[in-house]
């Protein structure tokens, strides 16, 4: 049996080459086919050109700053909480860590539909806010906006970051703040100099993974965005499945995204590998 | 003089356990000092303790006469040697030296000096550049011992330092972390299970089991004259006689055990028929097919076994009551038994001792 | 008492440091868990409207059991999951056991690759699908379609749970059984079965817990008469908003959290 692996991974080769790796080398094909119903097998590179349409550039660029600040906001909340997870108990410890993950595994649309009914005008917050005296006169206008993509973004790719954070933080060897502080750094010179350049790989993969999924995420700015905010998940779902479709653009979009991903990848991964010397 | 550390019933309870109880110990400016005694009795908490990684739940520790240890780990003039180095892994041997310097914002230059300085003293010149994962584990020992040393603390603290080393670069670490002890005059508290390691490096032991001191002294002090029966049964080689005490005429007292009588020097104790315990240790002991006048104690009997120790020979003999003694005979010397042989085996009275049961 | 170590190393910075790590740890807690609660109390809500609250009220559990829209849903919903989990199971662990004897670069090479369904962004593996299924395969999308889709990042899932299962596996164990004289069919129904099914049941149900919830790939490669309750919720969260959908989220939510529970619950069982 040990001699025959490629017997059991057979099955799983061939069904992942034919329903993944193909799909994903279409994707390159249709980029730069033709417009057509829903594709006009034609080779060019039309669908790049209209990348530079005035109506995708901010899209574009929309999506990298919000999913930036989303990462951004993920790391500042997950990274402290991630260390107060790891400082629990060991037996409390695995519950702390579970009611993160929990949300996860429930990643349901229905939740972020709960974000709409607290965020929207009128909804939970303003409700709250105006029975304190808190509530501006024009309301927050918080639904439909940026903030409200990036508290979903955060509130839904969470656990990306804590999952690996909180792992280098298991690793962590926490005597190296001991010997820290007996060496007389207080308690900002041993995190800034000890715990987080020791935790850093694992902040540099949480990153990665919320910057990735935030980046061409389509349902939470498509319950939370509404149509002056798109981001380009929406423009990719429209091209596909809204009239009229243009699938070429589509796959080139996410072609472009994807491309783009890929060199934030291959940095980190360069950060990474250089950290860990 | 005030003490370097001074510790007045220290006690310390870790998980429902009291696993430091009364600990009093006061150890001199310049000394090294070790805290020996079997694993888990209690020494690596006592360190952590004086190095304020833990806080006592009763008693006082002072550090040159300043207490009570209230103050945070980080404001202490104590460095520790980590059981296992606790090197920082992401910083070049250079970094982890200039660590403490560092958070004591010294002048760079004056930095740069020290560091060097201690370096060469540690002898690791040239490997500044260096990562801890890039060094053996007696160069990482090293490192440590710089880090500790550099920023010239009251005392440094070190928790089995060579365990994780082979026996050949323990014995070379044991002689170079002497010397450098004498030539920087720094106190040392040395935490170690390894009775020989104390025996040769240091100028006092304290001796810990289940949390407590037993007992303090001199290297000499603790071998020749142990105070309890667990010190003197750590400590080296011994054997034990339970027995009754029997006042003695002109300064020596007598213990019965199953109708034999064993005759004990340095008198002190006579007040009478108490149980005790005698030791003696096996090199004190003569073995002979017929032993010459002379010696108090002296018995027939059989050897039992005779084990090779390649410079010497421990010869195991029962005696009348059924007990067996071992004796430590040189190689070389004229006669050696061989196990059955009838023997006659004999210590005077002053190499016995009276122990106290813990 | 023992003083945290925080305290006893830095002092009143260290207690600051542990001040502020527990305030951020409670707003992020009640961050994760408001809509929870949000989503759970309004279902209970006698009132029309989504967010006003109107008395108790299980008026909306009710309705749903009227409601044969939902209810074909939830068929086909269950259906799919049950049918992707079955296949992911299989094919997952399978691979899981193939990696295991690989050596080397290979291994890390094909782990990563399995894995990689579960990194691609779900938009980017729903459009793929979507073109293969129409301009390649020419499949007519619908049920089947969306059983193959779910597959195959269930299938990542499965093998990467059973994987890290079967990393704890000492292969001494097998050596040692091989030694003592049984079959190779020994050693796997006697000693690695029952020290891995904890890993495959995890993983299945991880995998039923996912496909219950999965949204994105669905609303790309689903056709007529196919709707699952995640793309229902959808076009009633986009139609407009009925009290009905709180009772329906909350169900759906506990059976996630039931599952994802168990999953985890079972994975660490008898792990080190
Ligand atoms: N954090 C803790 N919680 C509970 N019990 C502890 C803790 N730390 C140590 N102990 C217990 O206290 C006792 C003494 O531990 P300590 O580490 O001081 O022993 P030691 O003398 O250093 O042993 P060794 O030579 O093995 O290092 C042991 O029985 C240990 O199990
Ligand atoms: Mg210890």
């Amino acid at each position: 049996m040990r001699s025959r692996p490629w017997l059991l991974l057979l099955p799983g080769l061939l069904w992942l080459g034919a329903f993944f790796l193909l799909p994903l080398a279409i994707i390159a094909v249709v980029a730069v086919a033709d417009r057509g119903a829903p594709v006009a097998w034609g080779f060019g590179w039309s669908a790049f050109g209209r990348l530079w349409d005035p109506l995708v550039v901010p899209v574009l660029w929309r999506s990298a700053w919000i999913a930036a600040a989303a990462t951004l906001g993920c790391l500042a909340i997950g990274y402290p909480l991630s260390y107060f997870i790891v400082r629990r108990p060991k037996r409390s410890r695995r519950l702390w860590y579970f009611l993160v993950l929990i949300p996860l595994a429930a990643n349901s649309l229905v939740l972020l539909y709960a974000w709409t009914t607290i965020l929207r005008p009128a909804g939970l917050l303003e409700n709250l806010a105006g029975r304190l005296g808190l509530l501006p006169e024009a309301g927050f206008g918080l639904l439909w906006s940026p903030p409200a993509i990036i508290i979903g973004l955060v509130y839904w790719y969470l656990p990306f970051m804590v999952y690996p954070v909180y792992a280098s933080m298991e690793r962590f060897d926490f005597r190296l703040l001991e010997a820290a502080a007996d060496l007389g750094a207080g308690v900002r010179t041993s995190v800034v100099r000890v715990l987080w350049p020791q935790t850093l790989p694992g902040v540099v993969t949480g990153c990665l993974l919320v910057y990735m999924q935030t980046f061409c995420s389509f349902v939470v700015p498509d319950l939370l965005g509404g149509a002056k905010t798109l981001m380009v998940g929406n423009l990719i779902q429209q091209r596909f499945l809204s009239l009229p479709q243009d699938w070429p653009l589509g796959a080139a979009l996410a072609l472009a995204v994807v491309a783009a991903l890929a060199v934030v990848v291959w940095i980190s991964m360069r950060v990474q590998s250089r950290l860990e010397g | 003089m005030v003490p370097a550390v001074e510790l007045t019933g220290v006690g310390k309870e870790l998980g429902g356990q009291k696993v430091v109880r009364g600990v009093d110990l006061s150890i001199r400016e310049g000394e090294f000092f070790s805290l020996l005694g079997p694993s888990g009795c209690g020494k690596t908490t006592t360190l952590r303790l004086i190095a304020g990684f833990e806080t006592p739940d009763e008693g006082a520790i002072r550090i040159r006469g300043r207490g009570p240890g209230r103050r945070p780990a980080f404001a202490r003039e104590v460095n520790l040697v980590f059981q296992n180095y606790a090197l920082f892994p992401h910083m070049t041997v250079w970094a982890n030296v200039a660590f403490g310097l560092e958070m004591e914002r010294r002048p760079k230059e004056e930095i740069r000096r020290e560091v060097e300085a201690i370096l060469a003293l540690v002898r690791l010149e040239g490997l500044e550049g260096r990562y801890p994962r890039q060094l053996s584990g007696g160069q990482q020992q090293r490192v440590a011992l710089a880090r500790a040393l550099v920023t010239d603390p009251a005392v440094v603290l070190l928790d089995e330092p060579l365990g994780a080393l082979d026996l050949k670069l323990r014995k070379d670490m044991q002689i170079e972390l002497k010397a450098l002890q004498r030539r920087t005059g720094v106190t040392f508290i040395y935490v170690t299970h390894d009775q020989e390691e104390a025996l040769a490096m240091s100028d006092r032991i304290a001796v810990m089991h289940e949390g407590r001191v037993l007992q303090v002294g001199t290297p000499e002090e603790i071998y020749e004259r142990p105070q309890t029966r667990f010190v003197a049964h750590f400590i080296g080689e011994t054997n034990l006689l339970e027995g009754r005490l029997r006042p003695g005429g002109n300064g020596v007292v007598e213990v019965e055990s199953d109708g034999l009588a064993f005759a004990v020097g340095g008198g002190g104790r006579s007040s009478g028929d108490e149980q005790v315990i005698l030791t003696v240790r096996p090199e004190h002991l003569v073995v002979g097919r017929r032993l010459n006048g002379g010696l108090e104690n002296r018995f027939a009997g059989e050897v039992v076994a005779s084990a090779y120790h390649g410079s010497e020979r421990m010869v195991h003999v029962r005696i009348g009551n059924g007990v067996v003694l071992r004796s430590r005979v040189p190689n070389g010397s004229a006669e050696l038994p061989d196990p059955g042989d009838a023997v006659e085996v004999g210590w005077p009275a002053a190499a016995a001792r009276l122990v106290s049961p813990d | 008492m023992n003083a945290p170590a925080e305290d006893r190393l830095f002092g009143w910075k260290g207690r600051g440091l542990r001040l502020g790590l527990g305030v951020n740890a409670a707003l992020v807690y009640g961050f994760l868990y408001l809509p929870v609660v949000v989503l759970m109390v309004f279902s209970f809500s006698g009132s029309r409207y989504a967010t006003v609250w109107g008395g108790f009220s299980v008026q909306w559990y009710v309705r749903l059991l009227d409601n044969q829209v939902l209810l074909s849903a939830l068929r086909t919903t269950l259906v799919l999951a049950v049918c992707a989990t079955l296949l992911a199971t299989v094919l997952g662990t399978m691979a899981a056991f193939g990696l295991r004897r690989l050596r080397g670069r290979l291994r890390g090479l094909l782990e990563t690759w399995f894995f990689l369904p579960v990194l691609v962004p779900d938009l980017v593996l729903a459009i793929a699908l979507l073109m293969f299924f129409v301009l390649v395969a020419q499949l007519q999308l619908g049920l089947g379609t969306l059983i193959i889709a779910h597959s195959v990042f269930c299938t990542a899932y499965v093998a990467a749970v059973v994987g890290a299962r079967l990393k704890g596996f000492d292969d001494r164990l097998e050596e040692a059984a091989l030694d003592l004289g049984a079959t190779r069919w020994q050693v796997f129904t006697r000693i690695k079965l029952p020290l891995v099914w904890p890993g495959i049941l995890g993983g299945a149900l991880l995998s039923l817990a996912l496909s219950l919830d999965e949204f994105v790939i669905s609303f790309f490669v689903t056709g007529p008469g196919a709707t699952t309750l995640p793309i229902e919720i959808y076009s009633m969260v986009k139609r407009g908003v009925t009290p009905e959908i709180n009772a329906l989220a909350t169900l759906m939510l506990l059976a996630s959290i039931v599952l994802a529970t168990l999953s985890i619950l079972i994975q660490s069982k008898n792990s080190s």
